[in-house]
């Protein structure tokens, strides 16, 4: 009996664990408008370089990370494989290459921050008022 | 051997050399990525067929490794660079390095994309992830829609312009260019003539437009291309065959003239062959996890009877089932009148015994048909894919080909033709990317 409470409270932690991130908020430079969801979602699918004649360079954490998974699919609508996936034929097709990808939040806002054009994705808990908000999701 | 091992040597020390030099210093992004597919496939029968498959098996029909290097220097140039190692397109025997892709991209506006170097032609739906394996189901994409024209890549330059509307992307793309590659001539024995497999270096110059929309889940596309190809090592009298004249022995006797080496005159023959190539596909979603996807490509020669004119093409169903996607091919590929029938004219002419030297004759007769290429057969595939993940997938499948009355995929036992022959070829395949 113990041993069953005890894997329905590892469970339950897990659930509260993974309903613990927030709002995912994608995040710009100073430089960078702000932009739907439609926008930010070919964006990331390399289907827009540049906007207002602003080079965009999006980036994204690691593979795996719950925000990345969030973001794909609130934003992009696809999970991981599909999105890997949609990578590895358009680079195979010559028509550019997946976003870069960041190990963490702190070097996602770093990035953000001092490169012009940038975009990036974060929890919404570590939003600070120096940082440009150009999408939410809805 | 040497050669070769140094042209390896020489590809992959440009491309580490490459990645070796820190871009980044100039701003650029660079990536490295890698693609392979091991694949072994073996038949039923004793005879080669699609150059290397026969009861022995081989790894040489579906094996490939290769390597992609992608230089971002900004948002508007970049460079992108693909080698591969695969079975020489000049030999049946040698495993040969080579440069696939090689252009330098101008991408000035979102919609707009120049790219100069060697690129690959748009026929084909799965054209440029034809050698990557990870990317598409099946475990061999027909050859009687991906075999019709070797001249996959140009050196060159292609203008693509893209579209872009609520459902998907249109894109249209135009490209020009020249390509060095070789054709294969069908060996045959019979006796008492036989020739070996003979591979003669070709030029092609090409132009092109391919049109293609592409949505979240639907693909469709479109694409005429014009060529013009010669042979570059070829003297007077050894260039494309047009016609094999008839040469009339007595009333209602008589042999087709399939060599300078018979008596008459000279064969008529072209320096150039002029080709034209319609394509068209879809790969479509149906719900359910169902997609149905077919192709279908017109080679019209312009300039000789006995040349490559054929309709080719499939239609595949199939149903994804969490990590396994199985599906049901047919593929059917057929030479036009003009070519069946000259074939049919020469292979079913047959020289009494009355006439002196009539075996040899009936064995010209024999030969000059089995140097048309030509074809009349229909290939049923029923396979799997199992994905490990996104970039791991293995692939299973069983095909039966039936000839018809031709096919110049067969290279024909002694004294044998092509046709009529039932083909199970079964293949098995580990592909990844990385």
């Amino acid at each position: 009996m113990k041993i069953i409470k005890k894997i329905l409270s590892s469970l339950i932690l897990l659930l509260y664990a993974q309903s613990s991130v927030g709002e995912i908020v994608v995040i710009g430079h100073r430089n960078v408008p702000k932009m739907d969801l439609i926008t930010i979602k070919k964006i990331y699918m390399g289907k827009i370089i540049s906007l207002e004649s602003i080079k965009l360079k999006p980036v994204n954490t690691k593979s795996g990370s719950t925000e990345r998974n969030q973001f794909l699919d609130v934003f992009i609508g696809k999970n991981e494989d599909k999105y890997t996936g949609y990578w590895t034929v358009r680079r195979y097709i010559g028509k550019g290459t997946p976003p870069n990808e960041l190990n963490n939040a702190t070097e996602i806002i770093d990035y953000v921050t001092s490169t012009a054009g940038a975009i990036g994705y974060i929890d919404s808990s570590l939003l600070t008022t120096k940082l440009n908000v150009i999408g939410r999701q809805k | 051997m040497k050669k070769r091992l140094f042209g390896l040597y020489l590809i992959l020390h440009s491309v580490s050399s490459l990645a070796a030099i820190d871009f980044s210093l100039w701003g650029a992004d660079m990536s490295l990525s890698g693609f392979a597919t091991i694949g072994f496939a073996i038949s039923d029968q004793p005879y080669k067929y699609q150059r290397f498959i026969d009861d022995d098996g081989t790894f040489k029909r579906d094996s490939i490794a290769g390597g992609q290097l992608d230089i971002n220097f900004n948002n508007d140039f970049s460079l992108t660079v693909q080698a591969k190692i695969a079975p020489s397109i000049s030999s049946d025997t040698a495993i040969m390095p080579e440069l696939t892709w090689g252009f330098v991209s101008w991408r000035p506006t979102n919609d707009l994309l120049f790219r100069v170097g060697r690129v690959r032609v748009p026929f084909y739906l799965k054209s440029q992830i034809m050698d990557v394996g990870a990317t598409f189901d099946f475990a061999h994409l027909p050859v009687e829609m991906y075999e019709i024209y070797s001249t996959n890549d140009i050196d060159g330059a292609s203008v693509i312009k893209t579209w872009d509307f609520d459902a998907g992307e249109l894109t249209l793309e135009g490209y020009a260019g020249i390509t060095h590659s070789y054709f294969r001539k069908a060996g045959f024995s019979f006796n008492p003539i036989s020739e070996p497999v003979e591979f003669f270096p070709t030029e092609t110059i090409s132009y092109g437009l391919a049109l293609t929309f592409q949505s979240d889940e639907d693909t469709f596309h479109i694409s005429a291309h014009d060529s013009y190809t010669r042979c570059t090592n070829c003297e007077k009298g050894n260039h494309f065959r047009v016609y094999f004249p008839y040469i009339e022995i007595m009333p209602g006797v008589g042999y087709y003239k399939v060599s300078n080496t018979m008596p008459g005159d000279d064969l008529p023959e072209v320096e150039v062959v002029h080709t034209l190539i319609y394509t068209a596909g879809a790969d479509i979603s149906l719900g359910h996890g169902f997609r149905l996807s077919g192709e279908y490509a017109f080679r019209n020669v312009k300039n000789i009877n006995i040349g490559v004119d054929s309709h080719g093409g499939y239609i595949a169903l199939s149903k994804s089932l969490g990590a396994w996607a199985p599906y049901f091919s047919i593929a059917h590929l057929q030479s036009t009148d003009k070519t069946m029938n000259m074939y049919n004219k020469v292979r079913n002419n047959v020289i009494p015994v009355i006439i002196p030297d009539s075996e040899t004759l009936n064995a010209t007769q024999q030969a000059g048909a089995a140097s048309i290429p030509a074809y009349n057969q229909t290939t049923w595939a029923i396979g799997t894919l199992y994905s490990i993940n996104s970039t791991n997938k293995l692939k299973a499948e069983w095909a039966i080909t039936d000839t018809g009355n031709v096919s110049s995929f067969v290279d024909a036992p002694v004294n044998e033709t092509s046709g009529n022959r039932l083909i199970n070829v079964f293949s098995f395949s580990y592909n990844v990317v990385f």
